[in-house]
């Protein structure tokens, strides 16, 4: 069976190259280019690729964004290969995470080897599956979450984080709430929480996140319980657990 | 140190007087003469810190070098007979009462007490300029040491100033990634490749031997050129450039680097994020007897509710103009009505430096 390659980057000679250097090698088939993130996201979902070569800076999404959004297969993760030309962050993160990764600019014995050692992790199954979550935290830590990517049945577009007023908990979904519309995202509270922290963004009870730039007004109701003013008319109440979350941000 | 120093100067005379007295034929045991001698550095030795807390206090440097000068000329005629008059004592003492001898040999080394003073109170003057000059002279080099150093800091400075000017002007990432794109163009078109490896040396000598503060619209819009061919070739079909400058106004003075930080800032914050947009206007006009430079990009433009932050590459532009112009400059960066976003940059016209 053949090892099927998806390419990602947004440079068509970067492409037109990696193409170059699969073909001096056996058993390779490569199912499909993106040239940006959220075409690499949608190829992945739909081609199932056991390698994706994937540039780090793109337009859009960038990659780390793409392996964010990539819906969550058990049996047929992919092997991804990073590839990137100067982001200091993103190569530290890649040698503390032992992830595999290109320096551009590469020739074709590192493509190979890098190549070769992606061959090998897909042939032992098991290691395929590694979770890529540390990695992406880490550099969420330097990196802050700009936008959010929200999926319906037709397309993918973007939310940009500064205009989400709050985020509301609603069974296995997190439900996005901007000014003008509402959009649901797969994803967990703390998960959220955490990436939106250098937002300024603040857990107000279990179910729900404000974003601490649009409120206009904190009403203290009774025993550590308030009510939060959103700037455009929405209050959201908070628990009493997480009312020291509130506090921190009126004192800072 | 000083008593180190004064011990062997000190053994140095007495060994001298020594050698005199004893040619003389004198049968004076060495050690009475030796004492005698060294009794007189004794007194120079303890006054040695009096005299180089007064030289560094009244240094002969600087503007006040004549009043310096004056001070000690009068502290060393009184340190002078003063340490003479001590000497005559200290010696008289020393015979009497160490060595408890009135051997006429002995008494002859010691001379009267007028020739005593007047001749020691010359020696002590001369011993008192020999340490303050010794003092300057040390101080001198020590200064000289002082200002090599300071200066190789400052050269290191310089050149790690240049290099983070290489470094914003030309970004390591833009960098790397013409390389990667040679290297693969080299496999498929070698004379592209060829191409664009000597445009990349072309900006790369341009950045690096750009030394003037100023220079002509046409020399920035050349470095542009260069770096807008290598991303055309990077990105292919999805950048178009338009270009709109008049040709008088090609001569006029604009800050050097100007342009290329915008041109960059719209590639990478307009064009590189979203790939629906692609058109990059650069504009030059003359707008009341002033130079406006526009550069305009039809990306995603600043999301509505966040501000347009100025980052590293902007806020440099600004305090250069800043300094170049004074308030007479300005640099602005809006977005457009739904997208896009326009950098514009007005300064004074200047047809010459």
């Amino acid at each position: 069976m053949k090892t099927r390659v998806l390419i990602v980057d947004d440079e068509p000679i970067a492409r037109r190259g990696i193409r170059r250097y699969l073909a001096e090698h056996d058993g390779i088939e490569v199912v499909g280019e993106a040239a940006n993130g959220i075409s690499a996201v949608e190829q992945i979902n739909e081609l199932l690729p056991d390698i994706v070569f994937l540039d780090v800076q793109m337009p859009d999404l960038d990659g780390f964004g793409v392996i964010e959004n990539v819906e969550p297969s058990s049996d047929h993760a992919p092997v991804y290969i990073f590839a990137t030309a100067h982001d200091a962050h993103a190569i530290r993160a890649f040698e503390v995470h032992a992830v595999d990764y290109l320096l551009k600019p590469y020739d074709k014995e590192r493509f190979a080897k890098a190549l070769v050692h992606a061959r090998e992790v897909l042939e032992q199954r098991g290691k395929t599956n590694r979770d890529l979550e540390p990695l992406l935290r880490s550099l969420r830590s330097v990196r802050p979450l700009e936008r959010f990517v929200v999926k319906d049945k037709k397309r993918i577009f973007f939310v940009p984080v500064p205009n989400v007023l709050w985020i509301e908990a609603t069974g296995n979904y997190a439900c996005i709430h901007t000014a003008s519309d509402r959009h649901l995202l797969r994803e967990t509270m703390a998960h959220l929480e955490e990436k939106l922290a250098p937002h300024h963004f603040i857990r107000v009870r279990k179910s729900a996140i404000v974003n601490g730039a649009c409120i206009s007004e904190i009403r203290p109701m009774f025993d550590g319980v308030y009510d939060i003013v959103l700037a455009e008319g929405t209050i959201v109440t908070s628990s009493r657990r997480y009312a020291h979350k509130l506090r921190t941000l009126l004192e800072s | 140190m000083i008593l180190c120093a004064w011990t062997i100067v000190g053994l140095l005379f007495a060994v001298r007087h020594i050698v005199v007295v004893k040619a003389q034929g004198s049968h004076v045991s060495w050690a009475i003469v030796g004492a005698l001698e060294l009794v007189y550095w004794c007194i120079w030795a303890a006054c040695t810190p009096i005299v180089i807390g007064l030289a560094k206090r009244f240094p002969l440097t600087g503007a006040k070098v004549v009043p310096h000068v004056a001070i000690h000329i009068i502290t060393s005629l009184i340190m002078g007979p003063l340490a003479a008059v001590t000497e005559h004592f200290l010696s008289h003492g020393l015979v009497q009462t160490v060595f408890r001898t009135t051997d006429p040999a002995v008494l002859h080394l010691l001379p009267p007490f007028a020739l005593s003073v007047l001749s020691m109170s010359f020696t002590g003057m001369l011993t008192y300029w020999l340490i303050v000059g010794l003092y300057q002279s040390i101080h001198f080099y020590q200064a000289a040491l002082e200002r090599q150093t300071i200066a190789a800091q400052l050269e290191t400075q310089l050149s790690h100033a240049e290099l983070e000017n290489l470094k914003s002007q030309l970004h390591p990432h833009f960098l790397f990634n013409s390389l990667h794109t040679i290297g693969i163009l080299m496999q498929e078109d070698v004379d592209a490749a060829s191409h664009l490896l000597v445009c990349l040396g072309d900006l790369l000598r341009m950045a690096l031997e750009r030394r003037e503060n100023e220079i002509t619209l046409q020399s920035e819009l050349d470095f542009v050129s260069k770096y807008l061919e290598i991303e055309l070739t990077r990105f292919h079909d999805r950048l178009k450039v338009h270009m709109d400058v008049p040709l008088d106004l090609l001569g006029v003075y604009v800050p050097s680097l100007a342009l290329q930080p915008l041109v960059e800032n719209a590639i990478k914050h307009g064009i590189s994020v979203d790939s629906a947009s692609g058109r990059l206007d650069i504009i030059a006009k003359l707008r009341n007897g002033r130079v406006w430079l526009c550069v305009r990009d039809d990306g995603p433009g600043p999301a509505p509710a966040s501000r347009l932050r100025f980052g590293v590459g902007l806020t440099n532009i600004q305090s250069r103009l800043k300094q170049l112009y004074g308030d007479d400059a300005s640099l602005e960066l809006t977005g457009g009505n739904d997208r896009g976003c326009e950098a514009i940059i007005i300064i004074p016209l200047r047809s010459s430096h």
